[in-house]
């Protein structure tokens, strides 16, 4: 090479780190709004909460709070209810979310197949799903409710059971109402999102299996349930997640009932009946963790697994 | 190895007719490849085959037992699709094997063919991928290998090779060709491009919208079409076609040939109405190799002679095409030497001989083919 073209070579460079920078610059200066909103709705208050957790603040006076290290802590981790109440979460997560994806697939399958009046059937499904949550947990309040609810009336009509049940008090009877009010609530979006993934699955490999005489049961776990995996895994995650964080419909059917408190519903109970923003926070602090840990262990679940396809 | 009957195969689509009143007979270890401009109906009359779709009337003839009503895997066809359409999750081998497996072969019996198979592909280094991983000539290869396992009565192929490269392209054609003599099998294979059709086929149905344009061989195709749609859709570069009007003159019948010019008609065409009457209109058909381009303008008795203007010279290597303008609408195509050289807009003299002539009446039908002698 000659004296001149490396001169030139060893000139490129500067040029285009320069390049580099003002990219770079220009990058910072896209995201910096965004990043402003996040530290403001996000950060600073998760912040602020983890922060509650050390503390003994009170909710009348937050600003005359010590600091009292781990004592929050100590005491969540001995308390039955919290236990009790993390109990109630998961079994409440993997009954609900495992029921969802189950129905909710088959609804998926169903819209999926040619049937008449498919364009209409995929608007009514979403009904559910439009419904705000809130609302929809007070319908089935007034529909589970023991004495005029339109259940009982139904059941004991039609002579199912004897005696009209308190759907939402009776201990063994309200996490079934929640687990099933939550059920009706969300396969729907777990349907449309397994539609979503039934509806990139090529129509030629339906049709090579079609060849090959495969069917029924065989051909969706053996081809389609593969090829769709991605959407199920992400729906699955959409609705742990959800379901981890459970309040509203817990709140709404059964308010404070130990049987059925979740996570969120202990921690609003310290934080606003009890008045205790320090231990509230400790709970939310801990919920926030386990939401946390199990997103990312299931993300990395999926991703060794995806390198193991490979 | 199987018979095909296809009688008075019809398939509906709502409103629309893809493929009306479809007869079509496949001998026993034949190989059929059905050719025609997309959405001529080719693909539906493959899926008819398959049993992918439901023949709308008539009926499809597996060895003379009528099949309209028989699942595709109790038909004893195996498909090749464009797409290749494996299964990604699947490696090599269980792709080439889901099938057997799911007609309850023994596991012995499964590995057997499918080594066999492997082997005659050249694909048993990637029994243990997955199709990822794999280039479009591979996944290619593993599709036929998942259809030749099954050993199948009929083989039907859906445009297998559009999706390849040129070059592999024309591997895996001769690869197709030389498998078929190997497996002595009956194909149905259908494919847009027509060297595809011309170099594999012993027989090929050109289709045009749903219905049979031709039936025969592919050279029987190529120098006696039965109509201007066949000889329009055989031959690359096309056929020239000049649409002639007939007319009386002070001389006798005359021929108005495109840009008005007027000659009387040459005997050679009048023998082609024999004594029945002169149509008014009638469209002169010459392939590219069948023109001669001559430096002046003087013309011979047994030609037509045009003046042309050079538009665009193809250089091919071996041959050269030369496109050139007759008049507003019309352009000419000659097949000249390797060496022939000209410049666009310059002025040429293309010479057709009479006897090379394909003569097309007002509706398209032929009226004449030259001789096979002649044509070529």
């Amino acid at each position: 090479m000659t004296q001149a073209a490396m001169t030139g070579a060893v000139r490129k460079t500067p040029a285009a780190s320069r390049l580099t920078r003002q990219r770079a610059r220009a990058a910072w200066l896209f995201l910096a709004p965004s990043l402003l909103v996040l530290i403001l709705v996000a950060a600073w208050p998760l912040l602020r909460t983890f922060a509650y957790g050390f503390t003994d603040a009170n909710l009348a006076d937050p600003g005359a709070a010590a600091f009292i290290g781990f004592e929050n802590y100590r005491f969540l981790l001995t308390d039955p209810l919290w236990w009790r109440s993390v109990w109630n979460t998961v079994f409440f997560t993997v009954v609900a979310v495992s029921l969802e994806m189950v129905i909710g697939t088959i609804i998926a399958l169903a819209l999926n197949a040619a049937v008449p009046w498919r364009g209409g059937l995929r608007a009514a499904v979403l009904i559910p799903w439009v419904i705000p949550t809130v609302v929809a947990a007070q319908m089935w309040g007034w529909m589970y409710h023991d004495i005029h609810g339109v259940l009982n009336e139904i059941l004991v009509g039609l002579g199912l059971i004897e005696a009209k049940l308190a759907w939402t008090a009776d201990p063994d009877l309200a996490i079934w109402a929640v687990i099933f009010t939550d059920v009706w609530k969300t396969t729907p979006f777990v349907a449309l999102l397994v539609l979503a993934g039934l509806q990139m699955v090529p129509r030629d490999i339906l049709e090579a299996a079609k060849m090959d005489g495969v069917s029924g049961f065989k051909l969706f776990f053996g081809v389609i349930l593969p090829l769709i995996r991605s959407a199920v895994l992400v729906a699955a995650l959409f609705r742990i997640l959800d379901s981890l964080r459970i309040f509203d419909v817990i709140y709404v059917l059964t308010g404070n009932n130990e049987r059925t408190m979740s996570m969120s519903v202990y921690a609003r109970q310290q934080l606003v009946d009890f008045q205790d923003v320090g231990f509230g926070s400790a709970a939310t602090s801990l919920l926030f963790g386990i939401v946390a840990l199990v997103s990312v262990v299931y993300l990395m679940l999926g991703r060794l697994e995806l390198m193991r396809e490979d | 190895m199987a018979r095909i009957g296809l009688s008075q195969v019809t398939k509906r689509f709502g409103g629309t007719e893809a493929v009306s009143g479809l007869d079509l007979d496949i001998a026993d270890g034949e190989f059929v490849v059905v050719v025609g401009p997309s959405g001529c109906g080719k693909s539906t009359l493959l899926r008819l085959v398959a049993g992918l779709e439901d023949v709308s009337s008539g009926d499809v003839r597996i060895d003379g037992q009528v099949v309209n009503d028989l699942p595709p895997p109790e038909r004893g066809i195996a498909m090749v699709f464009q797409s290749y359409a494996l299964y990604p999750h699947m490696t090599v081998r269980k792709n080439m094997a889901f099938g057997l497996s799911q007609a309850k072969l023994r596991r012995e019996e499964i590995d057997r063919r499918v080594r066999a198979s492997a082997t005659r592909l050249r694909i048993e280094d990637l029994l243990d991928r997955k199709p990822k991983s794999l280039s479009g000539g591979q996944r290619q290869r593993v599709a036929i290998g998942r259809a030749i396992v099954r050993e199948p009565k009929l083989f039907l192929f859906d445009e297998p090779l559009s999706n390849l490269d040129a070059a592999l392209r024309v591997e895996m054609r001769m690869e197709i060709a030389k498998l078929r003599r190997d497996l002595n099998a009956t194909v149905l294979y259908v494919t847009h491009d027509q060297t595809e059709a011309m170099t594999l086929a012993d027989r090929i149905v050109i289709l045009n919208q749903g219905r049979v344009e031709q039936v025969g061989e592919p050279l029987e195709l190529y120098r006696r079409p039965r109509n201007i749609f066949v000889a329009g859709f055989i031959g690359t570069p096309a056929i020239n076609l000049l649409p002639c009007t007939l007319g009386s003159g002070a001389e006798g019948t005359v021929i108005v040939l495109p840009g008005d010019r007027t000659m009387p008609l040459p005997e050679t065409l009048r023998a082609c109405f024999g004594a029945g009457e002169v149509p008014s209109r009638i469209t002169l058909g010459w392939r590219p190799e069948a023109v001669n381009l001559r430096g002046g303008t003087g013309g011979r008795k047994d030609a037509i002679t045009l003046g042309v203007e050079v538009e665009t010279v193809e250089h091919l290597g071996a041959e050269t095409f030369v496109h050139a303008r007759l008049d507003q609408r019309t352009i000419v195509t000659a097949t000249a030497g390797a060496n022939f050289q000209a410049q666009p807009g310059q002025r040429v003299a293309f010479e057709l001989p009479l006897n090379r002539c394909h003569v097309f009446d007002g509706e398209g039908a032929t009226l004449h083919h030259p001789s096979s002698g002649e044509e070529g």
